[in-house]
């Protein structure tokens, strides 16, 4: 910041405010985790399984793809029908989307850090492709948009005064879900336990390729659920550049949640609060929003660094010392 | 229609692209190379390749001298990597998450960087690394313009397949390099030191990317664009494995997908009735099914992504 020419103090003043300032910017903040959270989950169930999902951005897509095909598709419905079928299109779509690299993992062996980035190029052209053609709105203005969603098929208003839709609520649902998941039943021992090695796993007896399968294809469902959500409470219409990287952010957000659910859900609003600041503070002090993404990457090499075992190798041995050294003291006393 | 394609697929122009196409593959997954047989999962090679981009185009900005380009990018490589060599060797971290840290870093950085020296709305050109026809041998015919009518980072690159290959398998630096990377625990107690020979290996990944990446800025375009490398650094990540962690399979395999990513460009200009967005993701489904086909060929060096810690 201090290169920009911009005071550190003030750019950062600008975030905190920009971030929650005023209840709508709150609200904002709010919004912008709810991706974060549930891509953030995406990531951090099939960590704990030893997989690293970096396929986030084309569950996102394809989820989202998948929801608004459905929203389109079954216009008409009342909303108590027409919203639960959305939700189960996003998380389908993005489970579709998570399958396959848990397939060729578990199946073919196949690296799924390759698989799923090219996974994501690819859902990201797939959509791009159906927005400029299939799926554009005549009354478009010639934006590659899709048509608006009908109201029936979005996640409404609940907080007015702070403009935050249902989609936090989704979230922060899954998030206990998956804790639950997680650590309360069998599903999520044996996803722990594959985590550990799978051929111990498979010793146990536990089934490691479905269970590979089956948390890739979980995870993949979360992120569809963020796209799904927004398009469906925040933007209303599919696009191909609806995604700023939450997919990518994602895996910092898990990261530094250290893989947690209650953990995600933190990190998550923390992440939102800072990308909601930084674009505010590039309105208001004209700082670049880019700025986000360097925190995000301190943060995220500081979390880690701080994990490391060579730290706590260091400081056992100084604890070591330092009682090696009061001992002679003591035996004179 | 079908004419059109196959006009297309035999002009010079084409096989010119793809071999220009294939070279910031090929630099990368050459560097990555190196530093998976040393045992380091290098994902960040997508940032030091953005890092390198534009740190080439700052370079030959300031300088009107290309060749600073080309070095400023090389030490932009190195220095995204001392990162990567830090955390991944001295820290012990994951190395995968580390590279995905750079990555996320290096794009805001590099943007954050070109606006601050550029501004918003301009996007200055540079003076780039014009074609270079090497005497007598570009004069032949067909293979002339194909072959020896490219940019100096092209002939370098590929003057590096023979290079990189001989150090690896011929050379005691090679083996004591691979041996870490297969079984560090052995390879420490002849004496050899990991952890110097992994940064050493991380380093010389990182100048390999820097280079890389200056091609989509000093050979490409001349400019710089944000997130420009389009994942690039990513594919170079598939190419090693598809290349089965050699220089000779890396460059044919990195042949292959730059004629793609010639192909989807060339299509596009020619207006055909082709769906062009799906034509761009071919590449990477092509990478996917190469991947997906070549199952239980390929080994990885067996310490690969293991951090060593001395006790």
């Amino acid at each position: 910041m201090a290169f920009a020419g911009i005071d550190p103090w003030v750019g950062f003043k600008a975030i905190v405010q920009g971030a929650l300032g005023t209840p709508s910017r709150v609200g904002a903040t709010v919004t912008k985790a709810t991706p974060l959270i549930l891509a953030g989950l995406a990531v951090a169930l099939p960590f704990r399984c030893g997989l690293l999902n970096i396929g986030g951005e084309g569950q996102i897509y394809i989820g989202a793809l998948a929801a608004t095909l459905v929203a389109l598709g079954l216009d008409g419905l009342p909303w108590p029908v027409h919203m639960p079928l959305v939700i189960l299109a996003g998380f389908g779509g993005g489970m579709l989307w998570g399958a396959i690299p848990g397939w060729l993992r578990a199946r073919l062996k196949l690296n799924e850090l390759i698989t799923t980035i090219m996974l994501n190029y690819i859902a990201f052209w797939i959509v791009s492709y159906l927005v400029h053609g299939a799926m554009k709105d005549p009354q478009g203005g010639g934006y590659p948009w899709s048509v608006e969603i009908p109201a029936s098929a979005t996640l409404p208003i609940i907080l007015t005064r702070f403009r935050i839709n249902l989609g936090i609520v989704v979230a922060s649902v899954l998030a206990v879900v998956s804790h639950f998941v997680l650590w309360n039943t069998c599903f999520g021992f044996e996803m722990r336990a594959v985590g550990c090695g799978p051929p111990a796993a498979r010793f146990a007896g536990i089934n490691a390729e479905r269970t590979i399968v089956l948390t890739l294809a979980l995870g993949g469902g979360l992120a569809g659920l963020a796209g799904m959500a927004e398009i469906m409470g925040v933007q209303y219409r599919l696009s191909d550049f609806f995604s700023p990287g939450y997919g990518y952010d994602a895996v910092v957000v898990a990261l530094v949640g250290q893989s947690n659910p209650v953990g995600v859900v933190l990190a998550g609003l923390f992440f939102g609060a800072l990308r909601n600041g930084a674009e505010s503070a590039s309105r208001s002090i004209a700082m670049p929003t880019s700025i986000s993404l360097i925190i995000q990457a301190l943060t995220l090499l500081f979390v880690i660094g701080s994990n490391s075992v060579v730290f706590a190798r260091i400081w056992r041995k100084r604890r070591q010392t330092r009682a090696r050294d009061v001992d002679p003291i003591a035996s004179i006393h | 229609m079908l004419e059109t394609l196959i006009q297309l697929l035999l002009s010079i122009d084409f096989l010119v692209a793809s071999i220009r196409f294939s070279t910031p593959l090929l630099g990368a997954s050459l560097g990555e190379i190196i530093s998976e047989r040393a045992g380091v999962v290098n994902i960040g090679l997508e940032g030091m390749m953005l890092c390198g981009a534009l740190a080439g185009v700052l370079g030959s900005y300031m300088t009107g001298n290309p060749w600073f380009g080309l070095l400023a990018a090389v030490l932009a490589g190195v220095l995204v990597a001392l990162i990567q060599a830090f955390f991944s060797i001295t820290l012990a971290v994951d190395q995968v998450v580390v590279g995905m840290a750079l990555n996320i870093g290096s794009l805001g950085l590099t943007t954050y960087v070109s606006r601050l020296v550029f501004g918003l709305t301009e996007r200055p050109r540079v003076t780039g690394l014009a074609p270079l026809k090497l005497p007598f041998l570009g004069d032949l015919p067909v293979l002339g313009p194909i072959l020896f009518n490219q940019s100096a980072v092209v002939y370098l690159t590929y003057l590096l397949v023979p290079v990189v290959a001989f150090v690896l398998m011929r050379t005691e630096w090679g083996l004591k390099l691979r041996a870490v990377g297969e079984h560090p625990e052995a390879a420490a107690s002849v004496g050899v030191p990991v952890a110097r020979v992994r940064y050493v290996a991380v380093l010389l990944c990182g100048a390999l990317a820097g280079m890389a990446g200056s091609f989509f800025s000093l050979v490409q375009l001349n400019a710089f664009v944000e997130g420009m490398t389009g994942g690039r650094g990513f594919i170079a990540l598939a190419v090693v494995i598809v290349g089965k962690w050699t220089p000779r399979r890396a460059a044919l395999t990195a042949l292959l997908f730059g004629a793609l990513d010639a192909m989807a460009l060339r299509t596009q200009a020619l207006a055909v009735d082709l769906p062009y967005h799906l034509l761009l993701a071919l590449p990477y489904l092509v990478t996917l099914l190469v991947y997906a086909g070549l199952v239980g060929q390929a080994r990885a060096p067996a310490a690969l992504g293991r951090p060593f810690v001395r006790d």
